[in-house]
Formats: C-alpha cells, sequence, structure tokens
C-alpha cells in the first residue's frame, strides 16, 4: 500500500509540472506564433481573422506563385488578396471559406485546384497540421482538423502540441530575426518565382482513385458559396505534365461545377503553356507563366 | 496496434491497471488475452498462424522431454520444420519463386510455379525464432517442458516484445510468469523512464530523421553526394533510435508489470569495432546467432578457413533473416566480411593498441578514430538495408563518391535543424551512459529535480518536436 500510496503521489506531481510546463511553453508559443508575419502563417492568419478583399484566390503553391495578385486588383479595380498556401489541399480550402464567410462574404473566389487534387493521400491529412494553432479560437475550423485522426481532440489537450514543429519559426520571431521577403501589401499574397525551367514535359498517367472525402469537401465549398451568394470561379492552372487521359479529378470538377453552375477553366492542357520557359519546375510556373495566366484569366473575370 | 499511438497508450494503461487489480492466479490469462487483441489489432486471422506454431512447439517440447534418444531428435527436426516452413512460406516463398523465374528466363525456360498473394504476417521472423529458442533448449535439456499450455502460448506472444522483440530465451522469460509481481516504485519508474526514451528515440529522432532520409533516397539518382552521405549518416541513427526505441518501449511497459526482459541495445555506435558493434547491436538476435547456429557449426573450434566460413555464412542468414531481398543478404555478407578483415587484422591493431595504452592523448584519439571508423564502416552497410534494390545501392554508392552538388534541403533549414536537436541529446544521454558504465545520471540522479526535469523536458520535446504522423516501426516489418 506504502509503494502504491509513493507510486501516486509521484505521479500527481509529475503530471501538474508537466501540466503546467505545457500550458507555460504553450503560451508563449501561440503569443509568438501568432506575432509571425511574412510567413506561411501568417498568411494563413492574415485569410482566417482579418482578409476583407474582394477577390479571395485560395489553392496550393500553384495558387500563390500562378496568381497575379496586383496585376488583378488594377484591372478589375477591386481588391484582391492570394490566400494560397504550399502543399494545402482540398480541407484547407474547405476550412479558408468557412473562416471567411463567417466574417464577410467576398465578391469573388477564385479556387484553384491541381490536376491530381482528389486523389488518396496520407499527406492530404497530415498536412492540415497547419490549422491546428486555430482549433481553439475558430470552431469552424474544428471538423477539419478531427479529420487527422480521431485521437486529434483528445491531443489538442496538450497547449504545445498545436506548435508542434514551429518552434524555430516561432524563436525566429521571438528573436526578431528579419529575412529579406517582399513587402506583403503591396504583393497581396502572390510570390512570384523566377527560375526558368530547363527540361522536358513529363508524361504521367494518371491515377484512378479518388477519395471521396475530399470530393466530399469540395462540394462542400460549391453548396456553401452558393448559398453565401459569392461567386465561385475554379481554375486548374498550368502544369507542365502531360497526362496519359484526363484526370479524374479534371473531370469529376468539370462536372460538378456544370451542375452547380461554377465557370470552371482547365489550363491544365493548355497549348500556349507548352513551353518550358513558362515554368520554375514540372508544377509551377515562373514569373513570366504567372503574367501570362493571369492574364488570361482576367479575361473571363472581366 | 503500433506502439506510437494513442491506441497503445490506453490499451497499456488498461493492461496494466488489470494486471495490478487481478490476483495472481488468473494475471497469465489476463496477459495472454490482451497479447491477442495486440497482435489482432494488425491483421486478426494471422493469428491462426501464431496458433499452429505454439500447438506444435508446445506438444514438441512434452514429447522432446519425454522421449529419448534419436526420437528426441525427431521430435525436434519436426518442430524446427513447422516453424521454418511457416517461415518458408509467408517470408520467403515469392522471394525464391522470382529468382526461380529469373534463372528459368535466363535459359529461355518459363516458370510456371504460382506466385502467392499473401502480406507477411507482423513480427513472424522474431516470435518463430523465440518458439525455435524453447524447443532447441528443451533439447538441450537446458529448459523444462511446459506443461501449461497458457503459459506457453504466453512466452511465445507476450505483447511487449511479440512484434520486434527482444527475442527471448525461455529460461529468461518462463519462470517470469508464474512469479508474483508486486507493484514496485522501482518497477514503475524505471519502466516509465524506459518508455519515455524509447518514446523520445522514435517521435523526436527516427521519425524526425526519416523525413530526410526518405526524402533523399526516394530519388538517389539526382542526389548529390554531400545529401546522400548525409541521408546514409542519418539512416544509420535512425534506424538504431527507430529499434532501440521499440526495444525500450518493450523493456520499459514489461518492467511496469515487474518483467525483466533481455537487453537488446548497448550504445552500439560507442562500438570500436565491428566485433564489439555486433556484441552490442540487436544482442537478442546477434546471441540467438550465435548460440544456436554458429556455435551448432563449430563456432570458432575449428580450422580458420571453417572458422571465416561460419563467421560468414551466419551473418549471410542472418541477413536473410531480416528479408527476402538480395539486399540483405549483401547487407549481411559485408559484415560477415568485416568480422574476417578484423580478426585478419588483430595481431596488427593489437601491437597498435600496445602502443598506446600508456599515451592518454594517443589513446583517447584512437579511441575516437575507432569510434568514427566502425561507424562509417556500418553506415556504409546500410545502405544496402535501406536501398529497395541492387541496382538503387550501388547507385547511392557510384554518386556518393562521383556527384558533385549542394545539400538538398528544398530551403527548408528546420530539416536540417530539427533532427540536430534530438542528436544532441542522444548523444548526451549516451556519452553519459558510456561514462558511467550503463546508467544514465539524468533519468537516475540523485537529485529529484534533475529526474523531475529530465523527464518534464523529454515530454516537452516529443510534444514540440516529436513526428506524430511518422507511422510503423521499421523492423515491424521483419
Amino acid at each position: 500500500m506504502k509503494e502504491k500510496l509513493r507510486i501516486l503521489k509521484k505521479l500527481i506531481v509529475f503530471i501538474i509540472i508537466l501540466v503546467c510546463l505545457d500550458y507555460l511553453v504553450g503560451s508563449i508559443l501561440k503569443k509568438y506564433y501568432f506575432l509571425q508575419q511574412n510567413s506561411d502563417d501568417s498568411r494563413t492568419t492574415f485569410v482566417i481573422n482579418d482578409v476583407t478583399s474582394d477577390i479571395l484566390i485560395l489553392g496550393s503553391s500553384r495558387a500563390t506563385y500562378h496568381y497575379d495578385t496586383p496585376m488583378i486588383e488594377d484591372s478589375l479595380k477591386m481588391s484582391a488578396y492570394n490566400g494560397g498556401r504550399i502543399a494545402s489541399q482540398v480541407f484547407y480550402y474547405y476550412g479558408m471559406v468557412q473562416s471567411v464567410l463567417k466574417r464577410y462574404h467576398p465578391k469573388l473566389i477564385v479556387l484553384d485546384i491541381i490536376p491530381y487534387e482528389f486523389e488518396p493521400s496520407s499527406d492530404s491529412y497530415e498536412r492540415l497540421s497547419c490549422l491546428l494553432p486555430y482549433y481553439d479560437g475558430h470552431p469552424e475550423l474544428r471538423e477539419i482538423c478531427e479529420l487527422r485522426g480521431r485521437f486529434e481532440k483528445y491531443k489538442l489537450l496538450s497547449k504545445i502540441y498545436p506548435y508542434n514543429s514551429k518552434l524555430f519559426f516561432t524563436l525566429k520571431t521571438m528573436f526578431n530575426v528579419k529575412q529579406k521577403t517582399a513587402d506583403e501589401s503591396k504583393i497581396k499574397g502572390y510570390y512570384p518565382v523566377e527560375k526558368v525551367f530547363k527540361v522536358t514535359k513529363k508524361y504521367v498517367t494518371p491515377s484512378n482513385e479518388i477519395d471521396s472525402l475530399k470530393l466530399s469537401y469540395f462540394k462542400k465549398i460549391l453548396a456553401d458559396c452558393k448559398q453565401a451568394n459569392v461567386k465561385l470561379v475554379v481554375c486548374v492552372s498550368p502544369i507542365f505534365i502531360q497526362y496519359a487521359s484526363t484526370p479524374k479529378s479534371i473531370a469529376i470538377t468539370k462536372q460538378l461545377c456544370e451542375l452547380n453552375k461554377v465557370p470552371f477553366y482547365d489550363y491544365s492542357t493548355s497549348k500556349i503553356f507548352d513551353d518550358e520557359k513558362y515554368y520554375s519546375d514540372y508544377h509551377h510556373l515562373n514569373r513570366l507563366g504567372a503574367t501570362l495566366y493571369t492574364r488570361m484569366v482576367l479575361s473571363h473575370l472581366k | 496496434m503500433l506502439f506510437n499511438s494513442i491506441q497503445f497508450c490506453i490499451f497499456f494503461v488498461i493492461v496494466l491497471t488489470s494486471y495490478y487489480l487481478l490476483p495472481h492466479k488468473i494475471r497469465w490469462l489476463l496477459l495472454l488475452l490482451a497479447s491477442c487483441y495486440f497482435y489482432m489489432a494488425f491483421v486478426p486471422v494471422y493469428i491462426l498462424i501464431l496458433g499452429f506454431t505454439i500447438v506444435i512447439d508446445y506438444f514438441a517440447g512434452i514429447y522432446i522431454e519425454r522421449s529419448i534418444g534419436k526420437r528426441r531428435k525427431t521430435y525436434l527436426i519436426a518442430s524446427l520444420v513447422a516453424n521454418i516452413g511457416v517461415l518458408a512460406v509467408f517470408k520467403y516463398y515469392n522471394f525464391f519463386n522470382s529468382n526461380i523465374t529469373e534463372l528459368l528466363n535466363h535459359f529461355g525456360l518459363p516458370n510456371h510455379i504460382p506466385y502467392l498473394s499473401i502480406l507477411l504476417p507482423i513480427g513472424l521472423s522474431f516470435h518463430t525464432f523465440q518458439a525455435m529458442s524453447y524447443t532447441i533448449e528443451v533439447y538441450r535439456g537446458n529448459q523444462k517442458a511446459e506443461k501449461h499450455f497458457g503459459i506457453y502460448a504466453l512466452y511465445v506472444m507476450f505483447f511487449p516484445q511479440l512484434v520486434a522483440g527482444p527475442i527471448e530465451r525461455p529460461q529468461n522469460i518462463l519462470h517470469q510468469f508464474y512469479e508474483k509481481h508486486e507493484i514496485t516504485y522501482d518497477n514503475f519508474s524505471v519502466g516509465f523512464k524506459l518508455i519515455l526514451w524509447g518514446f523520445f528515440k522514435k517521435l523526436v529522432i527516427a521519425d524526425r530523421l526519416a523525413l530526410y532520409v526518405s526524402m533523399i533516397y526516394k530519388n538517389p539518382a539526382e542526389q548529390s553526394s554531400k545529401s546522400l552521405m548525409l541521408a546514409t549518416a542519418y539512416f544509420a541513427i535512425q534506424i538504431y533510435c527507430d529499434f532501440s526505441g521499440y526495444s525500450d518501449i518493450a523493456l520499459g511497459s514489461a518492467r511496469m508489470m515487474g518483467f525483466k526482459l533481455m537487453t537488446n541495445f548497448n550504445r552500439p555506435y560507442f562500438s570500436t569495432s565491428i566485433s564489439t558493434f555486433w556484441r552490442r547491436w540487436h544482442i537478442s538476435l546477434s546471441t540467438w546467432f550465435s548460440d544456436y547456429l554458429y556455435i551448432s557449426l563449430g563456432g570458432n573450434r575449428v580450422s580458420v578457413p571453417r572458422w571465416y566460413f561460419n563467421l560468414f555464412f551466419v551473418f549471410l542468414i542472418s541477413g536473410l533473416w531480416h528479408g527476402a531481398n538480395w539486399t540483405f543478404v549483401i547487407w549481411g555478407g559485408i559484415n560477415g566480411i568485416y568480422l574476417i578483415i578484423g580478426i585478419v587484422l588483430r595481431p596488427l591493431t593489437n601491437k597498435f593498441k600496445e602502443m598506446s595504452i600508456h599515451h592518454g592523448v594517443l589513446k583517447r584519439l584512437t579511441k575516437f578514430f575507432k569510434i568514427a571508423f566502425t561507424f562509417i564502416l556500418i553506415s556504409f552497410t546500410w545502405i544496402f538495408f535501406r536501398a529497395n534494390s541492387f541496382d538503387q545501392a550501388t547507385t547511392i554508392i557510384r554518386r556518393i563518391f562521383t556527384a558533385k552538388g549542394k545539400l538538398y534541403f528544398m530551403d527548408n533549414y528546420t530539416l536540417l535543424l530539427y533532427p540536430l536537436i534530438g542528436l544532441f541529446i542522444l548523444f548526451l544521454f549516451e556519452a553519459n551512459e558510456e561514462m558511467h558504465h550503463g546508467k544514465n545520471m539524468f533519468f537516475f540522479n540523485k537529485s529529484p529535480i534533475v529526474r523531475i526535469a529530465t523527464c518534464s523536458i523529454l515530454v516537452i520535446l516529443i510534444l514540440l518536436i516529436g513526428v506524430f504522423d511518422g507511422g510503423q516501426f521499421i523492423y515491424f516489418q521483419f
């Protein structure tokens, strides 16, 4: 009995210390996480909490690099923000749409999807970790965060866990380490790539598999925008890959957009972009390509 | 059920609590049921294979003990054939068949033997070897046959070491199932610290390093020498932390229930030679091969050429034990060659040792270079272990010596920085243990503040930089 009590006593003390430390470290991380500037995280925070632009662009890194926001603003005489995020997928777009629609209704949302958007990949769920810091303060994002696993909400009882793998970015902010970055107020989330790609086009046979959950969240985006009376345009920007057949994700998106009367523009097979001088790698346009592509998208939006 | 999952944590807390609440008489039943549940969480139907070998070996043990003369050997052979037969079918059938196909194709002949569409039962090589050690020990007269079927089944299926070892000997573990384990602070404290250290090694170091290693080894033909060298060194540490992390969790969870399993790793990367490395790495397997194969072949009490053959052969088989692929066989073969070279050069190294023994600085420098050289030699062998094919391994080796270019890290410096935190702590702990004859002065410091601070920092670091989506342990596939 004495041993049991000793174990219990030590265990309780250890748990109390851990809870306090977790709270303390977690609070510090939270403070500095939300003070970040010019990072992927700060742009996500901006879209969730602050953006009020007329036009909002959502998508992966392909959106970030491909949509020249200042050009869109100049051409349409409306404010615009590029809310693309590297390595994000449809669940993330859905989360962003939810947060934005909760606060205001933009005049237009441009959603850039990748040609294999709905193909199954375990990464898709892991990558939702970028939304964990918002779990506490944004109930609309909880459903998405919990897609990571059935025990996610219990893991999120820890105050440190949402900031897992964000230590260095937070330390950078904490110690005020500044990097040479573009002026966010001018570029509005658009980060062009200057590199020019020097290889031939890649040939790929697309997978026929579809993650039904991803598809269901895409359908939800269509439905929510429709319900909120927000104009939605879905695009597939150019890619330096030749698919043996139309990827199933594109075919389904086209079908769903037609059904919901949402404009859909597929540039993945456009002959105009069949030149490596427009690309920085297989998946991304460089500045030259992005300028040309934005001009073409604008022709549809005007 | 993976150790690094919430499911396991819940499962273990329930089993541990029930274990101490239940009367001693029926604790074995709880452990057996828990072990069945643990194993069935992977692929339920494979428990039938385990059941098959358990029944065969249980009766084989009894009959070996009861018989005399040639019959004893017959029962032993029957048991070994059943165990190796299961391994052959589930692990090696398709490998040998594909080699036969290639050989026949070489002569323009077709192979009509069908391939089997089966998944390798998880941890098959581990529990098969543990089962074999039982019948061999009964045959040798070192262990009495176990009459209690449930206890014997538990010997094979005890969940902490069921799927990735340590491969136990019956003399060490069987009697522990009969002993009444009281709840003690010492067992709880040591067990908990082992589990925590295991989680740290797996989540903070192994899975973190895996992110870089996988990225580089996915497409080695496009990587520079620097990237491939770093990824190879990282893999050496990844596999150590992955496997020894698993072993620590196994030892820790068993210890919390009062069981003492055999140590599987003893800071192998502090080894000053390949032979020392193999006395410190995967000790339960190395001693298994030594006890049951190497010594049976005559060990070193034979002619020198035969001794070299014995060593080489044992390492080839050890390679094949790891996986049905020629890359594993080559990995084993290289280790065997290293050992033989070490023996050949022993007079020379001994002479140098004598020279440096009285010279403090020279002695320390020699030790440092020996450790570094052993690490490089071992890391080289891991290339074959990690590569998907022989061609990929040779590409990696060729590019390590020829490919120019920068270190690849996708402009994401955190990919290189995060692992360094874990590696620093690993070095700190292991160097400390090395200096204090295996005792960790952080975990087992006299000051409770140091002990609590150590545990707390490890938990915080796991939450801060642990990889929670890392997936299964490398050795599960064997």
